[in-house]
This record gives C-alpha cells, structure tokens and sequence, in this order.
C-alpha cells in the first residue's frame, strides 16, 4: 500500500493533487476545509449563499427595537410577535441577498473608500459640520451595531441603491403618454339619473315563519353565542398606598440634606481660555514652549483677554478675549474641567494638555446657586417622601401578593391579608370588556388560559401600569351555545328582508334598462316612478356633487355611441339603486395644461413607473434565484 | 520502510529522490504561485476598475438627479454627458455603461429629443444586458416609437417578447399603442390580459382608467 503511494506519488496525478490542494488553501483558506465539516443548516439559504443565524439574530433584534422605540414608553416587548417579526425580518434579508448579488454578478462594486465617503458626509455623525468618531460610535451603538457590521450594511445599500435609482430615474413618460392620460384624467361626462328607494320595496316585502326557520336551520352554525368569562379580581394600587402615608418632619429633614447634597454639584463656573493648536506647523512641544511664554506675560501682568484675542486658536471665543461664559461640570473635556475646577478665583492654569492643544485656563467667577430653603421645598419633598415609601411599600405588597395568591385556592386570603376589595367584572369575550382591567390584552390571555378556566387557580399578578397591578381568577366560564330559534328570528327575519328587497330592486332595475336601450326616454320613466330626474353637465372624477356610488359608477359607462347615450344602474349607500343615463364624454385640450403644469405632472408619473419597473425588476431576480429558507 | 533501515540510507534516498524530482517540484510550486498571484491581481484590477465605473456612475447619479429638478442647468446635463461617455468609453461592458445610457435616454426625453433617446437604448440593446433590462429597455424603446406615431414599428418591436416579470407593463403599453392605432378592441384585450398581469404585481389604478374608458354595452 505504502509503496504504491509512493510510487504513485512521483505521477503526474499526485503532482496535479498536490498542486491543487495548494491552490485551494491559498485561495481559500483552512475555512474551506473547515466549512465543509459543519454541518448546522442556515435559517435561509439564496442561489447557495447562506443567510447565517447571528445575521438574522441580529436584523431581528434591530427590527425588535424599532418598533419598540416607535411604540413609545409603554410598549411591551412580550407584546411583539417574534415569529411574524423573524420571518419579516428574512424576507427582507433574502430580498438584499437576492439584489446584492445580482449587483455582484454584473460587476457593481462599492469601494471602502465610497464608504468612508458616505460615513464621514453622514449629517448624523457630525458635531459642528465635521465629522466626529465617538459620535459615530455612539449613534451606531444606540440601534446596536458595530462600524464593521455598519460598514457592510452600507456597502450593500449602496449597491442596491445604485441599480435601484438607476432603473427609478431612467423610466421616462412621453408626451403623447401625457396628453393621453391627461384627456383621461380630466374628461367630464354628462348624466342623468333617477332613484328606485329601498324604502317603498321593502315595505311591500313579505317573509313568512317558514322561511325564517329555514334559513335558521340551513345556517345553524352561525347562530352561537361567543365565549366569554366572568373574573374576579383584586387591584393593588401604588397611588392608594400613598393616601395612607404620614411624614414625619424628621423624614423631611432628610430628604432635605439628600437634595442640598445634590446641589453642590450645580456649582458654575465662569472662565475664558487661550489655545495654541498642536497641529502640522507646531509639534507639541513647541506649543507647550508658546503656552508657557503666554503664561509668563500674564503672569508679568499682562491682560487675559488681550492676549486671547490676540494668540488664541479656539475660532469661537477668541474675539471674545477667550470668554466661554458660565458652565457646570460635564461641558468640557475631562483635562480642561478637573483644570478649571481645582482653580481659585481669579487664578490662570499652567498650560493643560487636550486633544485640542495646549490651553491657558482663567476662572474669573463662581456661581453657585442658593439652594431653596426647607420651608420653600417642604411640599416638594413631602411627595418625594410618600412616593418613595409608597414605592417600597407597593414593591413589598406585591411579593406578598405574589406569594399569597400562588399558594391558596382563592382570593379571599390575599385580599384579606392586604386588606384589598375582591371585585367582579362583566363577562367579557376575546375581545375585551371596556374597563381598564378586562381591556388589558395580559388580563384578557390569561382570562381564556386553561390554567385559569379549568383548573381555576389565581392567576399570577399582572402588571396594568407601572403602579397598578392585579391577580385575577375565573369566577364564570360562558361556553359558547348554539342559539335558540326565538333568540335570533328578529335578526333571521330582517337579514331576509334586505335579501329580498335587493333582488326586488335588482330586477326593476333590469327591466327598466331594458326599456331605456328599446328607446324609451329617462324623463318618462322617472315620472313613471315617481321620482325627480337630476340631470348634471360637466361632471369630473374628484366631484363633489355626486354620490361616490354614481361618480364611480358614471365612468365606467360605455361612451355614447352615435349621439344615443348609455345606460347603467348601480346600488347606492342607502340601499336603493340609481338608473343612470350618460350622455356626453368631452375631453380637455392638450393646451389647457401650463408648462409647469406638465412638467410636475410628468415628472410624478415618471417617478411611478419608475418604481413600477423597479419593482417589477426585484421580482424578476428574485423568481431567477433559487432561494431556500429552512 | 523496511528497506531503509539506517539514518543515512534514508537521507540518501531522499537526496536521490530530490535530485529526480526537485526541479519540477519547485516548478510546480512556482506555476501554482504565479497562477495564484496571477489570479488574484487579475481579480484586484477588475475590482478596482469597478469601483472606478462606481464613483462615475455615482456623480452621474447626482448630476441626472440635479438636471431633471427645478434647478436644471445646460452645466449639470454637460456634466451628466461628459460622465455617461466616460462609462461608455472606459467601462463599456460594465453594468454602469448600461445604466448610463438608460439614464441619458430619459434626458434625452426631456429634452426632447427623441432620435437621442432611442440611440442610447440601442447602445443597451447592443451590449449584451440581463434579460429583465433587455426588456425593460425594449418596452422602453416600443414606447418611444409610439410617441412618434409610427406604431406598427412598435408593436414590432414588442410582438413576440418574453416580458417575464414585465407582464403587465408589456400589455399596457400594447393597449396603449393599439388604443393610439385607433384599434380599439384589440387596445381593450391588451388592457384586460394587463389587468390579469398586475394581480401579481399591484395595483395599477391608472390601467383600471384606461380600460373602464374603453367599456362596450354588456350583452
């Protein structure tokens, strides 16, 4: 064996296996061995290009957040649907695997130094007009992404962006297209029309006992009460536990030092500086050489602010002898802040290194402000104290709750030993009662949950709001039933009698059309009914004056032909029919449109079949790719 | 390896066996190395002039976007010219050449000239696109010739086309010239087989329009 291999070895075919495996690590790596050996199947997979987990784990929690941030401050996270939200979330990743690819395929490529480009011009990373790396990191931080993961998002965007403006900015409407539309869009037609009311055909509509009953038993299925549920509940209320608290003043006296210890903290500080900038000219060492020297003037007596005006580098507040006016801790730069707080009043800093450059400090001021007296602030700090207390105490309340409520067969315990009121709600179904508890989608889950409906336990204590909460259990469990016959005939009754009058309605309206084609005029048959004949010229498609029934119904009517109008009927709101006759169709001339007119309107219509083609692209590609999702 | 029993005989062998095999061994190194390099710098242009045709096609997507807004200037359609030309010229099988030109026929629209428009959807045409923008730019051209009356060349152009995806655009448009052509019936079966086309790809109130406006009497 060995020796065949080794004889083998000195063929051309091991040469040639030798040199591909050469090859293939330094084209692709050990991962394409390693790649090979594992075996967990991607979420998604498109023409073979695996859509991974963390990528879809990550998209996922992005989209997670979002619609929280949107949602606002009461959103729920337990409220959002995690499946619906991942398989969203895939289809879009598959839909920019599709593009990008497609992208790749056709030799579009984004360079890093686009991407740079697109970062550093990106008004949101910049402070001041320029762009700023911390800011950067932290405006990609807040929605949870790295610069590395924010990079390749955007060079993928950016692919697709270009072949989708490419295909939106080119799709053009001509000028025959326009005037075509446009003759459309702004025809007028002229009508005119009676009403067949419901109202006179269903008082002569009959339904008998027998037909009632019919229809109950053909459609007995529909006929059911829904589910519902009656609880019991108790409510532990933050705000009713501060009703009971008293305050002692030695508790104000407290809450009165904690906030004068606070204080100290607002102290300001009034100071100005020079700057000499490190920069290409000037190395550090030679700034701090010039800082010194400016040092040494001011402390030979020279004035502050002239010297700024005259040598400071800071653009800002240089004119203004160096002035930065009143500040509190955390507005400067940790060097320049630990330097102007440790000044007297008065006193000029030795030159102070930051990021800037070198900086010549005075604090010329220190404000402080009084903090208000106790007597001033004593209703401010009584609620302080109560909701701090209220909070501990409901914190407290509800463990017990918690606790109580799990360990014994009903409410009574709890309620008991927190000195609650059971109260009861109206029975309610899926969808909800309309007070505050059984409105709640947490109480109305757990209402219908088998645990609380068969098994007839306390439900755990379920968060209304950041200071309300409840435990609630099934006090009544309504099954729905079928519905008796003399429960629902009124309803079986009226159903038919709409059923009828309809039909009724439909087959006047049938044989008076036929009338008006044999040639009959509309004037008479109006009269003929009794109704008024309403004759309108000139009407559009935004009119105002028409039902929408009739509007809608008038363009869609057969032009005239040979001067001889065209008849329609069509139900209105009310129930009734309209029979209509149209009788003339005039269109706009081209001329009647300005330049800017046009141009506005060209350019919309443009843009709309622009992303018509557009789409219509995306799903070109995608039908073209071969797409997995596991 | 039983024949090879003492350390020198080994090392003696492997000197026969370098002495034999040595030189193509190094060769095959060195072609596999230079094949490597060779690939890889290959690779590394082709990148690089892609991203070049990027940048270009960026700045004309810029200066197509300025030159159709309210602050069109004879500077910004010179400068959309100039780069589509060096995407033609420097990157001509470059996806970015065809975009280009499908972006200069708009232009080209705007301004009125259509014999220009039709000239750089040819230019498409002739250079080799996928098949969705081979159709998207042969509806496109359909729809030109129709601007200029001459409708049986259009219809031409269209008739026989596998519009995929494209469907429903292809019928309105046959709707479109055959309404222009005055065949009407033939117009309202192009607009209906799109109606059926569009249930697939949204709603086209603007299609709806054109055939409501074509209804006949029912029965």
């Amino acid at each position: 064996m060995l020796q065949s291999i080794r004889d083998n070895s000195q063929s051309i075919v091991a040469k040639i296996i030798v040199g591909l495996i050469i090859v293939t690590f330094a084209l692709f790596g050990v991962e394409s061995l390693i790649g090979l050996a594992s075996g967990s199947k991607a979420p998604a997979s498109v023409n073979g290009e695996d859509i991974g987990e963390q990528e879809l784990f990550r998209a996922v929690e992005l989209q997670r957040r979002q619609i929280l941030s949107q949602m606002g401050e009461n959103a729920d996270p337990a409220s959002l649907d995690d499946n619906m939200i991942r398989s969203m979330v895939l289809d879009n990743l598959v839909e920019q695997s599709v593009l990008v690819q497609s992208a790749r395929e056709q030799g579009m490529a984004v360079s890093p130094q686009m991407i740079d480009r697109s970062i550093v011009t990106t008004p949101e990373f910049q402070i001041d007009g320029s762009f700023d790396r911390s800011q950067f990191e932290a405006v990609l931080r807040t929605v949870g992404l790295t610069p590395l993961t924010y990079r390749d998002y955007l060079r993928k965007e950016t692919l697709i962006q270009q072949e989708r403006t490419g295909y939106s900015l080119s799709a053009f409407v001509t000028d025959s297209q326009l005037e075509a539309l446009m003759k459309l869009d702004r025809q007028t037609r002229d009508l005119s029309y009676f009403e067949l009311p419901a109202a006179a055909v269903r008082a002569g509509v009959e339904v008998s006992r027998d037909e009632v009953s019919q229809r109950y038993e053909s459609e007995k299925s529909i006929y059911r009460t829904e589910e519902q549920v009656k609880i019991e509940y108790v409510m532990l209320d933050r705000s009713e536990l501060a009703r009971d608290i008293e305050v002692t003043d030695d508790e104000l006296q407290g809450q009165y030092q904690q906030t004068l210890a606070g204080f100290e903290a607002q102290e300001q500080r009034q100071a100005a500086h020079i700057l000499i900038e490190i920069n290409d000219d000037r190395d550090a060492e030679a700034a701090l050489n010039e800082a010194r020297a400016l040092k040494q003037q001011l402390d030979e007596g020279a004035d502050f602010a002239e010297l700024a005006r005259e040598h400071s580098e800071d653009p800002g507040s240089a004119p203004a002898g160096g002035e930065l006016g009143l500040n509190g801790r955390g507005v400067f730069v940790a060097p320049f802040e630990d330097a102007l707080f440790s000044l007297n009043e008065g006193e000029v800093s030795v030159p102070v290194k930051t990021e800037f450059g070198y900086h010549l400090i005075k604090l010329e001021r220190v404000e402080t402000t009084e903090p208000p007296s106790f007597e001033e602030s004593k209703p401010e700090l009584r609620q302080q104290v109560v909701d701090q207390q209220a909070e501990g105490r409901y914190v407290e309340l509800l463990e017990q709750l918690a606790d109580l409520s799990f360990s014994s067969g009903n409410l009574d315990e709890p309620a008991e030993a927190l000195q609650l009121s059971i109260q009861t709600s109206e029975p309610f179904s899926r969808a909800g009662g309309s007070d505050v508890v059984t409105a709640n989608s947490r109480v109305i889950d757990a209402a219908f949950s088998d645990e609380l409906i068969r098994d007839g336990v306390n439900s755990l204590p379920i968060e209304l709001d950041a200071g309300r909460s409840v435990v609630i259990r099934v006090k009544e469990h309504l099954e729905p039933r079928q519905l008796e016959l003399d429960e629902v005939a009124e309803e079986i009754r009226q159903e038919l009698i709409e059923e009828k009058t309809a039909q009724r309605l439909d087959e006047q309206a049938t044989e008076l059309l036929g009338r008006l084609r044999q040639g009959e005029s509309i004037d008479t048959l109006a009269q003929e009914q009794g109704q008024a004949l309403v004759e309108q010229a000139g009407v559009n498609r935004n009119s105002q004056d028409l039902a929408p029934a009739i509007r809608s119904e008038l363009f869609r009517l057969p032009r005239p032909q040979d001067a001889a109008a065209s008849f329609g009927a069509v139900e209105l709101a009310s129930g009734g029919r309209a029979i209509m006759a149209l009788t003339a169709v005039s269109e706009p001339e081209a001329e009647a449109l300005g330049d800017d007119e046009k141009r506005a309107m060209r350019g919309f219509l443009a843009s709309r079949q622009g992303q018509q083609d557009y789409q219509d692209l995306v799903r070109a590609l995608k039908n073209a790719a071969e797409i997995e999702i596991n | 390896m039983a024949e090879l029993r003492t350390e020198e005989e080994q090392v003696e062998a492997l000197k026969r066996w370098w002495q034999s095999n040595g030189k193509s061994l190094l060769l095959t190194i060195a072609v596999a190395l230079a094949l490597v390099m060779g690939w890889r710098a290959w690779q590394e242009r082709q990148a690089a002039e892609a991203a070049n045709a990027s940048v270009v096609y960026q700045n004309l997507l810029e200066a197509v976007n300025v030159a159709l807004g309210p602050e069109r200037s004879d500077a910004q359609l010179s400068t959309a010219d100039h780069l589509a030309g060096t995407l033609k010229s420097e990157y001509e099988d470059s996806a970015y050449a065809r975009l280009g030109a499908l972006l200069m026929a708009r232009l080209a629209v705007e301004q009125d000239k259509p014999e220009q428009a039709l000239a750089e959807l040819d230019w498409v045409l002739d250079h080799d696109p996928e098949a969705p923008q081979r159709v998207l730019t042969l509806l496109r051209k359909a729809r030109l010739l129709g601007d200029q009356g001459d409708f049986s060349q259009a219809l031409t152009v269209l008739e026989g086309l596998d519009a995929g995806e494209f469907e429903a655009s292809y019928h309105e448009l046959r709707g479109d010239l055959l309404q222009g052509d005055g065949r009407l019936d033939e117009a309202r079966d192009a607009y209906l087989q799109a109606m059926q086309a569009a249930e697939a790809g949204g709603a086209r109130p603007l299609l709806k329009m054109k055939l409501d406006d074509l209804a006949v009497e029912e029965g």
